[in-house]
């Protein structure tokens, strides 16, 4: 994975040598600066091209993960007339090569970023219809000042794009890189592209599935589903560096490292999946993480943590989260101390369940859910909320120590299969309906069901969800809002409302992540690309966002 | 290797929370924020101990090399009345843990570094005299709340020290950390330590040798020369991780490699060492490192740059290398595009060449030294200066990406080897008088001489040096200096003596660079850190500090 930027003069000029910080830059000395602050994401090379009388700038920082050789970036047609950068994995690939040395005898990609230019030769912007995988990219046609930009339908990659005072469009990974140079910036929607010239550009959707608008009413086919899901993961599969799996103790994570395990062992008989768990001592987590570990034959590593190591994280996380989202930050300190770890020991790829809570329906509020439509509906919402949440989360957190991860649960094909399931399948608790026999059912009944069998020990495979900031010690989540109480006084929480009248924070940890956030993204336009995680409270769902609050869960703990 | 940072309050007493750029920073997230700015030396994992009511902060950012499982720092003694951080690597960490073991019976080091602890009990601060290697650290004592900071004899590990307006003392490897918080910072003087309370703190020099004063009188001996520096490697070659060795095609960083490889195929005989050089197409310096890997039949790769890509990396490498100095930004780009490739292929450390021109008297200025005692003077320096030249570059462009270079030619006792050997040895041209036989010799004879046995191929074993900016390509030196220049106009240039008083640049491209220095180092005590390289006009040496402007050079290229 990568990042990209580019920027694009708006009737396609030169972009004139400006004073920024006190330095002349010329275009290419801008973009390569503000490019660096998110070189994290690419530490492995940076290639940049300049179209100086056009005024384009287009910069690639580059983790080297497949066709670690010959796929620097930017990459070219033949012609040298498009100019492409990507980040982001194409997964059908190899497919999509086969069918372009059809047409191109002898094509030989450079990596798999390289068939989106072959694509869009062929078929223009149609070309989103063809790929598959996790994908944010600009594609720049110089004869004709055309560009293309696009994003993945679930928002597994980070878009943003901008303005500045002069007019020109910026595009990047991150906020980080727009912020001080742009007056306008927002998030570029997930499922759309963008194409034309500068000045007429506007996302459009390109990702249409029919389940966002009706409720579907397929029963499952559990062995569909066990198919979907493998094939699933191995397109996740494919690398050409060392990769490894995260276990956090739960079943989606744990499944997808099973599967990962019996496909590499397909291939090699003896071959042991590098897996880790993160966590404060005597986390529970661990111990079911150890289970899946021994039961599937992994190489397994703990890392714990203690409340002070992750409580020093707080403030580079918000940078690299780019978000103020109390649940998102809270979830995303362990995840941050443990890929700088696993980046330690040369891994550069790491699979993770994320995605499933959200097409299964796997939260504990779920339970509440009064109906099988809102239950649908609540569903479509999570998933369109991914990129502001859990994959945000995901992308982000990882990429911070130039870790890449993979979320085979939001495979297209399988996000597709399992959201055009009927809810009644689906729901969780008494209102589930499966094979036409009414009875209360736990959350993710179906994908357990799809597994049971030697996957995964039962212990495991039928366990109560824990949302991740749980899983890792209450310690922790206890921790937090001390923490920030240390920061913010009363005086300051009671004209919250004024300092922040966009999503004013309620609580004093959220003042003072949102202090910090202000800090480094100052801005109105910064600050409205943070959406807060918002409870069902209609479904009678408490305010606090970790999963112990939820009735559901002190239930299974004997609580209620 | 890593990155130290420490604090301590200038009276013992707890510090209080402070404001920093507009938020309330308690002792340890101030340490922890500033401490980040050195984070790239210390990617694998940071570690941090606070003595709240002493006032005093300490953090570790650690590259894992040696004890890769055991090895996180603050090391805290098991009395935990001692603290410690150090960077860099103790080479005879094997031989002190099991004298130590003597003493306390069970006892295992859990890195290199966790000696220095040890020794501190039975040593106190003369326990400089027992560690050899390449290293900077901070040593609390809780009980009498006295500090040690020491620097390895050559500066080999970089370290600042600062005070901040309350009086206390900040250590940090990288000045990045001092700023913005210490109105007043220092480089520590290599070879120094420092003891006592914070505000009486006893300054002297732990490393202290004769060659420092006086002109040494013994003759070389070849074959000792070839077994010290045999040995100076084979310390160098304890690393747990995946590690490699640079070939810049000069016979330095050769022969390095090549001993290497050879001590490495003792135990597996049919090992191959990875090797890199750095160029553009067509690089003088490809040739002969490529005969050089084919010698010593290395697993050999060439990163072919383009101009463009190494000058995005200007303003970069100011900040990595934290000097404006006109010579160490230029032929530190290159390498700063080689360090990032290396690290991308898993590698953690890699060998180099420096410090042989600084003892053998290398460049070929040196061929104008008018006598012996000039000559052996000008080492001396040089080898004082290594500190804010060579090894300045050498690890700060590494660590920028996370890499650790070792550099055997600077093993302490090599060193003391080498700068006892009689300047009539070294000296290059004329004046040589090796085995008491005047005659014209290139420059680093002895060493060649010494290696002229199934090392390296001749033509590189007797190559004539190149400074590694030249090596790289002639065009990079000339379109850095044209990019650097133009950014600069008459009129500001014009100013410089009174924008820049001290150090005042004389080019525009040092301007230029003194420019971005300052926005990233601001403050006059930032620029009294960086010494420039200044040529020998005495002996007729140009301005210029390219190797090819000197004349020897030309000579030897028409």
């Amino acid at each position: 994975m990568c990042g990209i930027l580019a920027i694009f003069s708006p009737e396609g000029q030169p972009i004139e040598v400006q004073n920024f910080k006190g330095s002349e830059h010329s275009l290419r000395e801008l973009a390569y600066r503000q490019s660096g602050k998110q070189r994290h994401r690419g530490p492995d090379d940076t290639g940049v091209e300049i179209i100086a009388e056009q005024g384009v700038a287009l910069v690639h920082e580059r983790l080297a993960v497949i066709g670690v050789e010959t796929g620097h970036q930017p990459l070219y047609s033949k012609d040298g007339n498009i100019s492409l950068i990507v980040n982001g994995e194409i997964y059908n690939y190899v497919e999509l090569t086969q069918q372009i040395a059809k047409r191109l005898p002898g094509y030989q990609p450079k990596s798999d970023s390289n068939v989106i230019i072959e694509l869009y030769e062929q078929h223009g912007q149609e070309l989103l219809q063809h790929i598959t995988g996790m994908f944010s990219f600009v594609l720049y046609d110089r004869r004709t000042r055309q560009l293309l930009v696009a994003r993945d339908p679930f928002g597994i990659i980070p878009l943003y794009m901008g303005k500045d005072l002069q007019g020109n469009l910026w595009i990047a990974s991150e906020m980080k890189c727009l912020v001080e140079v742009c007056e306008q910036l927002q998030i570029f929607p997930p499922g759309h592209l963008a194409a034309g010239t500068v000045n007429h550009l506007k996302p459009v959707r390109y990702y249409q599935p029919s389940w966002r608008q009706l409720v579907p009413n397929n029963n499952v086919n559990l062995d569909e589903l066990r198919r979907q899901v493998e094939l699933a993961v191995r397109s996740h599969l494919q690398c050409d560096v060392p990769f490894g799996a995260l276990l956090s103790g739960g079943v989606d994570s744990s499944l997808i490292a099973s599967i990962a395990a019996r496909i590499m062992r397909e291939r090699d008989p003896n071959y042991k999946l590098r897996t880790f768990s993160v966590g404060m001592e005597g986390s529970p987590d661990f111990e079911h993480a150890r289970m899946v570990a021994q039961h599937i034959g992994s190489e397994h590593s703990e890392i714990a943590f203690n409340v002070e190591d992750c409580l020093d994280g707080v403030r580079d996380l918000i940078w690299h989260l780019e978000s103020y989202d109390i649940a998102t930050v809270r979830c995303s300190l362990p995840m941050f101390y443990l890929a700088r770890h696993v980046k330690s020991t040369g891994i550069k790829m790491i699979l993770s369940g994320e995605g499933a809570d959200e097409i299964f329906g796997g939260y504990l509020y779920f339970h509440k859910a009064p109906n099988y439509e809102e239950f649908h509906h609540e569903m479509v919402t999570r998933c369109e909320q991914l990129h502001v949440s859990d994959i945000l989360r995901a992308n982000k957190v990882t990429m911070s120590k130039g870790l890449e991860l993979r979320v085979p649960f939001l495979d297209t094909a399988l996000v597709d299969y399992v959201m055009n399931i009927r809810p009644q399948d689906k729901i969780p608790g008494r209102l589930n309906e499966f094979d036409g026999e009414c009875k209360w059912r736990m959350e993710k009944f179906v994908l357990r069901q799809a597994f049971a069998g030697d996957y995964l020990p039962d212990a495991v495979l039928w366990r109560q969800k824990e949302q991740f900031s749980d899983g890792v010690g209450y310690a922790l989540i206890d921790a937090l809002p001390v923490f920030a109480a240390r920061h913010v006084t009363d005086a300051q929480m009671l004209l919250a409302e004024k300092r922040f009248p966009i999503n004013p924070p309620k609580t004093k940890e959220g003042y003072y992540y949102r202090c910090i956030f202000e800090e480094q993204y100052p801005g109105d336009a910064a600050a409205r690309t943070v959406e807060k995680w918002a409870p069902r409270l209609d479904w009678g769902c408490p305010e606090d966002p970790s999963g112990r609050a939820q009735a559901a869960h002190d239930k299974a703990y004997g609580k209620c | 290797m890593c990155g130290i940072f420490a604090i301590f309050s200038s009276d013992g007493e707890a510090i209080g929370a402070q404001t920093l750029e507009g938020s309330k920073h308690s002792l340890r997230e101030l340490a922890y924020r500033q401490s980040g700015r050195q984070r790239h030396r210390g990617p694998d994992s940071t570690g941090v101990v606070i003595v709240p009511e002493q006032g005093v902060a300490m953090v570790h950012e650690r590259l894992r090399i040696v004890g890769v499982e055991m090895g996180d720092q603050p090391f805290v003694s098991d009395d935990g009345n001692l603290v410690l951080v150090a960077n860099g690597e103790i080479y005879n960490y094997l031989e002190l843990s099991a004298q130590i073991a003597k003493r306390r019976h069970g006892y295992k080091p859990k890195s290199d570094c966790h000696v220095i602890l040890e020794l501190y009990k039975d040593y106190g601060v003369d326990l400089l005299q027992h560690i050899t290697g390449m290293f900077a650290f901070a040593l609390y004592d809780k009980r009498s709340k006295e500090v040690l900071l020491a620097r390895d004899p050559f500066g080999i590990i970089p370290m600042y020290v600062g005070e901040d307006d309350a009086g206390n003392l900040w250590v940090a490897s990288e000045l990045k950390c001092l700023t913005p918080c210490c109105s007043k910072v220092e480089t520590f003087t290599p070879g120094e330590a420092r003891f006592g309370r914070v505000g009486a703190l006893r300054r002297w020099q732990h490393f202290e040798q004769p060659w420092q004063q006086e002109l040494p009188s013994l003759p070389c001996d070849l074959s000792l020369l070839r077994t010290s520096l045999e040995s100076a490697v084979r310390t160098h070659l304890h690393c747990d991780v995946h590690f490699g060795a640079l070939l810049s095609g000069g016979v330095d960083s050769s022969l390095i490699a090549s001993i290497a490889t050879k001590i490495m195929r003792e135990t597996k005989p049919n090992y191959r060492l990875k090797t890199f050089s750095v160029g553009l197409r067509d690089a003088p310096d490809f040739e002969a490192a490529r005969q050089v890997a084919k010698y010593i039949d290395s697993e050999h790769t060439e990163l072919i740059f383009e101009i463009d890509e190494a000058l995005d990396g200007i303003r970069d490498i100011v900040y990595h290398l934290e000097t404006y100095d006109v010579t160490t930004v230029r032929c530190s780009l290159p390498m700063l595009l080689l360090t990032r490739f290396i690290k991308s292929t898993g590698i953690k450390m890699i060998l180099s060449g420096e410090g042989a021109d600084e003892i053998f008297g290398g460049y070929l200025y040196f061929h104008k030294a008018p006598n012996y005692e000039q000559f052996h003077q000008e080492l001396v320096k040089r080898v004082q200066q290594l500190h804010l030249s060579d090894c300045l570059r050498a690890n700060k462009v590494a660590m920028a990406k996370g890499v650790e270079l070792r550099v055997p030619f600077l093993d302490t006792s090599f060193v003391n080897y080498v700068m006892n050997i009689r300047p009539e040895d070294k000296i290059p041209g004329p004046l040589n008088a090796f085995k008491s036989e005047q005659k014209s010799r290139l420059e680093k004879f002895v060493l060649r001489a010494a290696f002229a046995d199934g090392y390296l191929p001749d033509s590189v074993l007797w190559r004539q040096k190149e400074q590694f900016s030249d090596g790289v390509g002639y065009d990079w030196i000339d379109s850095i200096r044209r990019v650097a220049t133009s950014h600069v106009t008459d009129e500001e240039f014009a100013q410089a003596s009174e924008r820049f008083p001290f150090n005042t640049p004389s080019t525009k491209e040092a301007f230029y660079y003194r420019c971005i220095f300052e926005q990233q180092f601001p403050g006059d005590s930032a620029a009294r850190t960086v010494v420039r390289w200044v040529p020998r006009l005495d002996w007729g040496c140009p301005e210029d500090p390219s190797g090819r402007a000197q004349a020897v050079h030309q000579i030897n290229k028409d």
